[in-house]
Formats: C-alpha cells, sequence, structure tokens
C-alpha cells in the first residue's frame, strides 16, 4: 500500500525511461529496486539451500536439519555418487542426445511447418494451422497414447520413446509462424524471382533471418527435453536408458537406484559416513539442474527478442 | 486362440509319442498312469544330456533359436549384461535359446508390468505375486497362460519336485497359470541387528509380539540420533504381519476382505474393523509420535540402501524361518543380526502366490520358457550364476559340498552384481549356494520349517473380484489416501480410522466382501 | 475440371506442402490416432484380445469414476487451483512487468535472468527444493516455526496448507516467464502515446489505466484464454512431485491429472482409467470453445479461432 503512495506521490515528477534515462534514482525506483532485490533473493534461496544440503555434513543434517549456511562444509555427498559414476555418466549421456538430438529434430520440422503456414500464398495454410491447432483443443489423454507408443509404434525401451513424442508441439509451430509471419514478403519475392525453389529460399535466406525465433524455441525444446521425466516414467525400463530427470525421481523414494550394484558395503561398525544420505539425495539434484542454470544466461539475449516477436504478434 | 488349440493337440501328439518310445525303451513303468506322469518321467533329470529321441522337448528346440523376454522384480545391477552374456552361453548351448532379462526395481515393477501386460507389448515370463503384479488379477485378466498341461512336459523335474497338494492348491478352476517359486509356510518376524542389542543388553529372544520392542527402540531413540529406530515404509511392513494379528488378506493387505486364522465357520471380513487392527495403528501412531518411525514413512517406498547402511537397527521381516539371521544379513550391510519369531507358520493361497513365474497368455514361446525354468532348475551352475553372479567377479567360492550339491559363497564387497533374490529366478527351496558361515543342508532345514505349517482354512481358495471390478477400484482409490498413513502411524487413528472405514463402505466394500462370501462357501462345498 | 484444378493448385504447391508433411505426420501419429484411441473408455479391455478385439462395455468404464466421490473432488481441485494460478498468476505478471518497465535496461536484464532461474527447473528438481523446506523434521519451515516457539508442522500430512504452498511455488516457477511476456509486451506500445499523456499532465497511473491496460488488452486475453482452455488440464509435475503423492494430501492435491494416473498404477485398469481422461479432454474441448465463443461475443478480434 505504502508502496504505491509513494508511487503516485512522485510519479508527476517521473519521466519514462523508456524514452528517456536522465532521471536516475527517485524513489519510487528505489522501493522498486529493492522489491526486485528482495523478490530476486526469494527465488534463488531455495537453490542455494539444496546446494548447500549437499555440501553439509551427514552428521550435521541428521542432528541439526537442512542448513542454509552448513556448520560443516563436506564433499563426501559428491564423492559418493562420483564413486561409482557409471550410472550417473550414463544418464548424463542419454540426456544429452536426447536434448540435443531431440531438439534439432524438432527444431527443423518446427521451423519448416511454420514457415509454410506463415506464407499467407499457400493454399492449405489455413487448414493446416487448424489442424496444429486443433491438437491443443483436445487430445486423447494418456491411456491411447502410452499404448499407441508402446504397443503399435514399438518404442518402449528405446531413446526414439524420449525423442519423438515431443517433436511437433502446436504451441512451438505457432509461436514460431508468430515470428515468421513478421518476414516481409518482399525478401521472399526476392528469392523467388532469382529462381529459388522453396526449399533453397526456405534454408538460404528464412532461417538464417530467424535466428532469434530459433533461439527462443529451440531453447523452449532445450529446456523441455532435458527436464523431462514423463516419458522416461513410462517407457523406460533399461537402466542404460535412464534419463538424468527420471534417475533423480527414482532416488528420491530410494537412494538405492543411484549406486544399485555397489552392493553391500561391509558394514561392521556403524559408521554413517558410509551413505551420505540426504546430502547425496541433493548433491545429485545440483547435477541434473546445473547444466539448464548455466545454460540460460547465455541465451537470454535471444531469448527475450525472440518472444518479444513471437508472443506479441502470435 | 486356435494357436492355443494347436499347441495342445501338438502336445497330445508329443505325450503318445514319448509314451509309445517309453514302452519300447522299457522304462515305461505303469503303462496305465496318465499320460502326464508317464511323459514327465521319460524326461526325467539330465534333460541336458537328455538322448531319448524326439521328446516333446526336443521337438521344441527344433524349432530353431529363440529369444525369451522375462521380467522380475529385482533391482537394477550394474553388471547385468556380462551375466546375462554368461548365461546366454549355457543356455545357447543347451536349449538354443537367449534371454533378454528385465530388471524393474521394487516399488516399480508393479505399475511397469501393469503397462507392459496391458499395453500388449511382447514378453515371455515374469514374475508375479500377491504383492507386486498381481497373480491373481492377471489371471482373471486372461494375461497369463495356464501351463497345467505344458508343465509336466517342457519342466518334468519341477513339477516332480513340488508337492502335488501345492499344485493343485496353486490351481484355479482346475488351471494352472504359473509356477510358484516357493512354496513356503508364511510367518512373521522381527530383525535386529545384533550390534544393537548387544549395547543395551536386550535379549531378542523374549520378544513375543512386535510391541515387546519398545524398550529397545526407546533407548535406540535417546542414545542414537542418526538411527531410525523403526523401519517403515508405506506398505507400513503390514504383510504378513497380519499374521500376528490374526487375520489373512483375501485380496490385498489394503482391500477390506480377510479370513481370521482361527476361523472355522469361514466368515470374510473387513480386517480394518478388527480391535487388533486398530491396536496395532494405535500403537504405530504411538511410535511414531515418539519418534521411533520417520516422519515421512508415509511417503517412503522399501529403504533398501539406508538398511544395508545400517540406519534401521529394528525391522519387520516378512518371513521367518530358522537360519533367517544369516539369510538376511547381507540385506543389511552384512551386520550380524538376531531374529524373533512374532507369529505361527501357515499355508496359505497367498504364499503360494508369494512369488511365481507366470507366462503370456499370448506369448509365442512359452513352451521354450518352461524349458528355461527346467534348466535353471537342474543347472547348479545357471541357477547359480543369475541369483549371485559370476564367480570371482562377484562372489568367491569358499567351499563345495557334493551331498547338498551346493556351494558355499562370500558376496564380494561393492560388486556390481548382487541382486540377492535368488527365488525370483527358479525354485526357492533348491537354491545351489548358501552364504559364508552357513551350513550347507541350511535350505532343506528351511524347506523343512516351511513345510511344517499350518494351512489356513482359506488354503486352496483364490478370489475372482472380476464381478465388483469397479467397487475394488474404488476401494484403491481410498486406500490410496488413507492406508499409507493409517499404517504407518502418520495420523491421529480415532479420527482418520472411522473416515476410513466409512469411505469404503461408500466405495463398495461390502459388496466386495459379500462377493469373496459368495465364492467362498461355493468353493467350500466344492472341497 | 474441379479435380484438375485442385490437382494443378497441388502441384503449385507442393513444395510448401512437403514442408509441411513430416510436422502433419508426426501430429497425426501422436496427437489424432490417440483421439481415436479415446474409443478404449468404453471398451472392457483384454490383454489378449488387444485393442480392437475387446468387448465394448458402454459406459461401465466411467461407473468407477463418477459413481465415486473423486469425480467432483479431482474436478474441483483441478479447476480451482488453475483458477486460482491463472488470475493471481496474471496480476502479478501484468504488475511486475509495469515495475520492470520503469528501471533501466541493466537492472532490468539482472532482475530477469535471476527470476528465470526457477523457470529452468524440472519438476522433479522443485520436488526436491520443497523436500528441503517441509521435511517436518529436517526442513527449513519447522526450524523457522520452531524459532517462534510454533510446534512443527507435519507438512506432508496436512493438506489445508497445500492449496497456498501449490499456489506460491507455481507462481515460483512461471514468474519469471510470465512477466517477461508482458515486459515484451509493454516494449511493444509506442512511445508517443506516453509523451502525449504526460504533456497532458497524466500521472503514472492514469497512464497505466488509460493507455498501458487497455494496449495490452489483447496479448492478456489472449494468454488469459489460452489458459483457461486448458483449466481442466493440471500441471502434473507440480500436483505429483511437490506434495510426494502424499496420499494424506490428496484432498487438496489430487487433479484428474494425477488422478488418472494414480488409477492406473493401482488398478492397471486401461478402460477405467481412460474413461476419466476421456471426460477430461471432452469437458476441457467444451470450455475452451466457450471461452473463445463468449470473447468473440465481446470483441471479434481478441478471439483465437
Amino acid at each position: 500500500m505504502s508502496l504505491n503512495k509513494e508511487i503516485s506521490h512522485n510519479t508527476d515528477k517521473i519521466i519514462l525511461p523508456s524514452y528517456s534515462n536522465k532521471i536516475l534514482y527517485s524513489p519510487a525506483k528505489i522501493l522498486i529496486n529493492i522489491w526486485f532485490i528482495i523478490f530476486s533473493v526469494f527465488c534463488i534461496l531455495p537453490i542455494l539451500y539444496v546446494v548447500a544440503i549437499s555440501f553439509s555434513k551427514e552428521l550435521d543434517i541428521v542432528t541439526l536439519g537442512y542448513r542454509l549456511i552448513p556448520s560443516n562444509i563436506s564433499l563426501k555427498a559428491y564423492e559418493y555418487i562420483l564413486r561409482k559414476p557409471t550410472l550417473i555418466i550414463n544418464s548424463y549421456t542419454i540426456s544429452i542426445i536426447v536434448t540435443v538430438s531431440g531438439t534439432f529434430l524438432s527444431l527443423f520440422l518446427t521451423s519448416m511447418l511454420a514457415y509454410a503456414i506463415s506464407r499467407k500464398d499457400y493454399r492449405y495454410r489455413k487448414i493446416t494451422s487448424f489442424y496444429i491447432f486443433f491438437t491443443m483443443l483436445f487430445n486423447g489423454g494418456l491411456v491411447p497414447w502410452y499404448i499407441l507408443v508402446a504397443k503399435y509404434l514399438h518404442m518402449k525401451d528405446s531413446i526414439l520413446a524420449l525423442i519423438l513424442p515431443y517433436t511437433i508441439a502446436a504451441w512451438f509451430v505457432l509461436l514460431m509462424k508468430g515470428f515468421m509471419g513478421g518476414i516481409p514478403d518482399s525478401i521472399i519475392e526476392s528469392a523467388k524471382i532469382d529462381g529459388a525453389s522453396e526449399f533453397k529460399a526456405f534454408f538460404k535466406i528464412i532461417l538464417p533471418i530467424s535466428k532469434p525465433a530459433l533461439a527462443t524455441v529451440g531453447l523452449f525444446n532445450v529446456l523441455m527435453y532435458w527436464n523431462d521425466w514423463w516419458l522416461g516414467m513410462l517407457f523406460i525400463n533399461n537402466e542404460k536408458l535412464v534419463p538424468l530427470q527420471l534417475m533423480l525421481y527414482r532416488i528420491m523414494s530410494n537412494i538405492a537406484f543411484m549406486t544399485s550394484g555397489v552392493a553391500s558395503t561391509q558394514v561392521t561398525a556403524l559408521n554413517l559416513s558410509d551413505l551420505p544420505n540426504e546430502s547425496a539425495r541433493m548433491a545429485m539434484c545440483m547435477l541434473a539442474a546445473g547444466p539448464m542454470l548455466f545454460i540460460f544466461p547465455f541465451f537470454q539475449k535471444y531469448f527475450v527478442k525472440g518472444l518479444t516477436l513471437g508472443a506479441v504478434k502470435g | 486362440m486356435s494357436k492355443f488349440r494347436k499347441v495342445k493337440v501338438l502336445c497330445s501328439l508329443m505325450i503318445v509319442v514319448s509314451m509309445l518310445l517309453g514302452l519300447l525303451s522299457g522304462c515305461g513303468s505303469n503303462g496305465s498312469t496318465n499320460a502326464n506322469s508317464t511323459s514327465a518321467n521319460t524326461s526325467v533329470a539330465q534333460s541336458s544330456e537328455a538322448v531319448t529321441p524326439a521328446t516333446p522337448a526336443e521337438t521344441e528346440l527344433k524349432k530353431g533359436p529363440v529369444k525369451l523376454i522375462w521380467y522380475v522384480d529385482v533391482s537394477p545391477q550394474v553388471d547385468k549384461g556380462l551375466v546375462v552374456d554368461e548365461v546366454n552361453k549355457i543356455t545357447q548351448a543347451k536349449i538354443n535359446t537367449t534371454l533378454e532379462l528385465n530388471f524393474i526395481d521394487w516399488g516399480e515393477y508393479d505399475q511397469k508390468m501393469k503397462m507392459i501386460i496391458a499395453s500388449g507389448e511382447p514378453w515371455d515370463m515374469c514374475m508375479a505375486a500377491n504383492w507386486a503384479n498381481n497373480y491373481i488379477d492377471n489371471v482373471n485378466k486372461g494375461a497369463f497362460l495356464d501351463v497345467s498341461e505344458l508343465l509336466p512336459i517342457y519342466a518334468p523335474t519341477v513339477y516332480k519336485d513340488v508337492p502335488v497338494s501345492i499344485w493343485d492348491a496353486s490351481k484355479r478352476a482346475g488351471k494352472l497359470f504359473g509356477i510358484t517359486n516357493g512354496y513356503s509356510s508364511n510367518s512373521n518376524g522381527l530383525l535386529v541387528m545384533k550390534s544393537i542389542a548387544d549395547k543395551y543388553n536386550f535379549d531378542v529372544s523374549k520378544v513375543k509380539s512386535l510391541y515387546d520392542i519398545e524398550p529397545l527402540l526407546e533407548k535406540i531413540k535417546q542414545n542414537d540420533k542418526t538411527l531410525t529406530p523403526l523401519a517403515m515404509d508405506k506398505t507400513g511392513y503390514v504383510s504378513n504381519l497380519e499374521l500376528t494379528l490374526g487375520y489373512e488378506p483375501l485380496v490385498n493387505s489394503d482391500i477390506p476382505c480377510a479370513i481370521a486364522l482361527d476361523d472355522t465357520v469361514g466368515t470374510i471380513m473387513n480386517q480394518f474393523e478388527l480391535p487388533s487392527f486398530k491396536a496395532h495403528i494405535l500403537k504405530m501412531s504411538e511410535w511414531y509420535n515418539k519418534g521411533y518411525i520417520k516422519k515421512d514413512a508415509a511417503t517412503l517406498e522399501r529403504p533398501a540402501e539406508e538398511q544395508k547402511a545400517g540406519l534401521y537397527p529394528v525391522v519387520v521381516a516378512p518371513m521367518y524361518f530358522p537360519t533367517v539371521e544369516a539369510d538376511q544379513s547381507p540385506l543389511f550391510g552384512g551386520a550380524p543380526l538376531v531374529a524373533a519369531q512374532l507369529s505361527d507358520s501357515y499355508f496359505s493361497t497367498g504364499t503360494l502366490t508369494g512369488g511365481l513365474t507366470a507366462f503370456n497368455a499370448s506369448g509365442t514361446n512359452t513352451e521354450r520358457a518352461i524349458m528355461l525354468y527346467e534348466l535353471i532348475h537342474n543347472t547348479k551352475d545357471l541357477y547359480n550364476m543369475l541369483s549371485i553372479g559370476i564367480e570371482g567377479k562377484h562372489y568367491t567360492k569358499l567351499a563345495e559340498d557334493a551331498t547338498t550339491n551346493r556351494i558355499e559363497i562370500d558376496p564380494i564387497a561393492n560388486s556390481a552384481y548382487n541382486p540377492n533374490i535368488f527365488w525370483e529366478f527358479g525354485d526357492g527351496q533348491h537354491a545351489y549356494f548358501v552364504n559364508k558361515g552357513t551350513a550347507f543342508d541350511t535350505p532343506d532345514k528351511k524347506a523343512a520349517f516351511y513345510a511344517a505349517g499350518k494351512n489356513d482354512v482359506a488354503f486352496g481358495f483364490s478370489f475372482d473380484s472380476t464381478s465388483v471390478k469397479t467397487q475394488l477400484a474404488k476401494c484403491h482409490a481410498v486406500s490410496d489416501e488413507y492406508y499409507p498413513a493409517l499404517v504407518t502411524g502418520s495420523v491421529d487413528v480415532e479420527k482418520t480410522l472411522p473416515i476410513y472405514l466409512e469411505k469404503l463402505k461408500n466405495a463398495g466394500g461390502d459388496e466386495i466382501i459379500a462377493e469373496a462370501q459368495k465364492q467362498f462357501d461355493a468353493w467350500k462345498k466344492s472341497k | 475440371m474441379f479435380i484438375k484444378k485442385e490437382i494443378r493448385q497441388f502441384i503449385r504447391n507442393k513444395e510448401l506442402f512437403l514442408m509441411t508433411l513430416p510436422g502433419v505426420l508426426f501430429l497425426l501419429v501422436f496427437s489424432y490416432i490417440p483421439m481415436g484411441g479415446t474409443l478404449i473408455a468404453f471398451k472392457d479391455f483384454n490383454y489378449v484380445k488387444g485393442f480392437w478385439k475387446s468387448d465394448w462395455s458402454g459406459l461401465k468404464n466411467f461407473e468407477f469414476f463418477f459413481t465415486s466421490e473423486y469425480a467432483f473432488r479431482v474436478t474441483r481441485n483441478t479447476v480451482l487451483m488453475n483458477a486460482a494460478f491463472i488470475s493471481i498468476g496474471l496480476v502479478i505478471s501484468v504488475a511486475f512487468a509495469l515495475m520492470l518497465f520503469e528501471l533501466g535496461k541493466k537492472e532490468t536484464k539482472i532482475y530477469q535472468t535471476i527470476m528465470f532461474f526457477p523457470y529452468f527447473l524440472s519438476w522433479v528438481v522443485v520436488g526436491y527444493i520443497g523436500y528441503a523446506i517441509f521435511n517436518p523434521d529436517l526442513g527449513a519451515l519447522n526450524h523457522i516455526l520452531a524459532i517462534f516457539n510454533v510446534k512443527p508442522i507435519l507438512w506432508y500430512s496436512e493438506p489445508k496448507y497445500w492449496p497456498v504452498i501449490l499456489i506460491l511455488t507455481n507462481l515460483w516457477k512461471g514468474l519469471g516467464y510470465g512477466s517477461i511476456i508482458y515486459y515484451t509486451g509493454l516494449m511493444g506500445i509506442d512511445s508517443t502515446y506516453y509523451e502525449a499523456a504526460s504533456i497532458d499532465g497524466a500521472t503514472k497511473f492514469e497512464q497505466i489505466r488509460m493507455i498501458t491496460l487497455p494496449l495490452l488488452t489483447p496479448l492478456i486475453t489472449m494468454l488469459t484464454l489460452l489458459q483457461v482452455g486448458r483449466i481442466f488440464y493440471a500441471d502434473f509435475g507440480l500436483f505429483y512431485f511437490l506434495p510426494k503423492n502424499s496420499g494424506m494430501l490428496k484432498s487438496t492435491t489430487d487433479v484428474i491429472d494425477t488422478f488418472v494416473f494414480n488409477s492406473l498404477r493401482s488398478n492397471g485398469d486401461f478402460g477405467m482409467a481412460a474413461a476419466a481422461g476421456l471426460y477430461q479432454s471432452l469437458v476441457g474441448f467444451i470450455l475452451v470453445i466457450t471461452a473463445n465463443a463468449v470473447v468473440r461475443k465481446i470483441d471479434k478480434d481478441y478471439a483465437i479461432f
């Protein structure tokens, strides 16, 4: 409330930054800054909390609970996970393969589809658009979809089951279409006058100027594939094909998954350090979440730009 | 269906042929015995080197190489591939068969098998039980193949080694839908880590009921801050603990439909209304509030790894038998244990369905799959390899005993293959190994202890739930919500139990009981 | 004649058609065929007989869902929680976007990046973070409560707290995205409007009311409509991982998606699960059509189709 008053009180003095950056720090601006700083802490703190737990000594956790600032720093959890890293490395490999190939395949097919339906002179534009859009309105639900993939497409326990079901998402196609619809007709026309085929025009001209849109949708794709546990949960039994998020989901209820095969440590005297139970889970959590958190800042420029173009005109 | 009839015709032909051959070669004993046992006699044992020409098994082998898909409820093992390669060398040589062995972890197995079976994916054999991948449900749904005629032909030794009474009790409507892996009677027990019992000078042998352990739990809670006194997960470890509460569930532990162990009339009832059940969960609730049980127990899967690391000094053991201490020690990371028997030993239909190997009703290689089972049953190296891995890599052979045909082994620490559930691969009464420090005849002693169990009132009866499918589904949904909380003591019993009972009633629990009663009465009459 | 013309037209468009073909086929397989597969809800699905040969069972599969109390409960939870997500999300996202818009480019970028972090976590990871906070023995929240001498709360068995927890978590995870969308919307507004307004002496709030919000309305309408259309579909990950699928929390956390999944898991009955799924699809479909029709009536330009 007081914040609102403050702003309204000062509004007549403020000139919008979008057309002038001369006015520096008005009280309202400071308040907004403080608000966002608090909120930023709120966004990051839980993540830091998990990091802190993963570096805590197991004994401290059990006696003191999870602490934001560990009283003793310990690398035991990471040592434990990486002691027999076969499964972890394997899961990483699977997740990387799925994410990279899935993203490229999806981007390729999505952009072609989006381009065609963004062309105002494409005869089947309307019907194709509706065909795509309708899948957002109605779907068959989990059961028939599961039976189809598992029984009729025989993709159970295959890496394809982790990629293909997500390849074309209507929302991404429409997002991309929103961008490509903004490409001036003259560009396409000029390519055609040069005698280029549609495919050539698409690859040589359209794709290069669509970089922001490709980066945006690409990032969404990366996010979708990297963070997916659902397809794995449904279709993967083979322990060699378990993606990272599924692995993480499994050790939530049973840490044995992580070390399965690393059997029977001969415990003679009770020794907790043999199983950094709580901290190892959180360490695994960080290993799974980390890559995405590092990737994003590099893509942010494109991301914001792409969203601007896509969402507003979408 | 027509394929199945073909198999039948083929089988009867085989039987006739083998009978004739048997007579000719002079070893067909009683010409008048039924076809099954005759054929069983002809191909008994030495199946590997059988020279008798054109047995059904041999005809089957002429079909060429076969790859079998087998699902078992075993924690994934890093070296499974290596072991299966070795296994395949043997099976390839002997029955021209290779194996695709799939390990699915506890807690996921049930769900995954439902999906696999329902979606019609290919599989040949799977582990079924009353606690996961429900045997009876699957039989009712037509998922498993009737092997009553194939079994004596393609697995004669297995057929002979299991008592006829057990086969009969396993049958449903005269048909056999799986091979029971462990026809043991059930009894409940308690396992305590010896180091803890010694530390607090607690005499486990005096424990007669689970509740007698309370003083020990209290001491652990006070002094060992890093330990959780009592192991608990969302099943509440109730399976078989039910025997101490005086009933036997007929469908599932969490579905209202049970019969009292001391019942003489044959009354099916709702076990959750029993005073003994209420008393039990009240106790659990008390322990929960005192901190003997983990606060999130109601959402936990079985904490195997924690148990291995020694975080749970006291564990309710679903099975008790004389050598349970040595037997279960590996599950505690090799720590010495002391055990107490909590209940008498009972045979129930449930015990027969404690673990079975079932075959796909729409599978194309059932004959070969049954032959594989027989081969494992008869082949020491093969059975041991599946159970404990490769010698020198996963275990060390300490000694060998000719009389019992067993080896004594010491699992190699941190090896990448240690499934520890040998009975899912074959007949649990006929293991070919014992753990370090265990007498060679232990499995036989165990078998004798099991065999001495009493038959409970409903032994041989199994409930066909098809007609109350909807009610069952609704009760499942109710139990999903309330049962884990109640059996782990996580909620106020006085408040929640009445709600649970009320909701089960609304979900049609009584109709399930009434239907079971009807079937039970009919079954009793027919006996 | 007509056919001939069509063929000629097709040949003219064949290159673009070929471009759409893979995508169209993907949708056919993964979206359209399962739509037909919903017929399984009317079948007594038998493993051996398979999809085609299983017997028809009429509405029997629907009996399980609709004669239980769950039909109402999961529908209520799904709709109410989603309604809360949409309305609260909208107000806060727009508010955040407006505030961000007041700041310089540099600050905006930093805040946006930070606010986006949660968006990049999977629900599994968020489930872990939740566990770290709500764990009754070890978690942060009970530690904080202890400081104020409040008795520890068993978060995973107290359903009454969960609507709030779920709303906050959803906000936390989605705000970065939501506010960026509206922020980009704001960037699209021609700055001359504001210049004119401030010359006329309009206060900041007047500007927001008179210029910003009206110009943002198409975007707000479109996005809200899209969300309302999906009001029958809950975010499975949020409702499954955060409450750890705890039975005791189901009275407030069980939504249609988790219900379908859990009933498939505990019964293994595809027909019954498909029946609940079909209910979701049909009502969801009707809702989005209705929502669109309403918007169309108010202002044709804002409708999606």
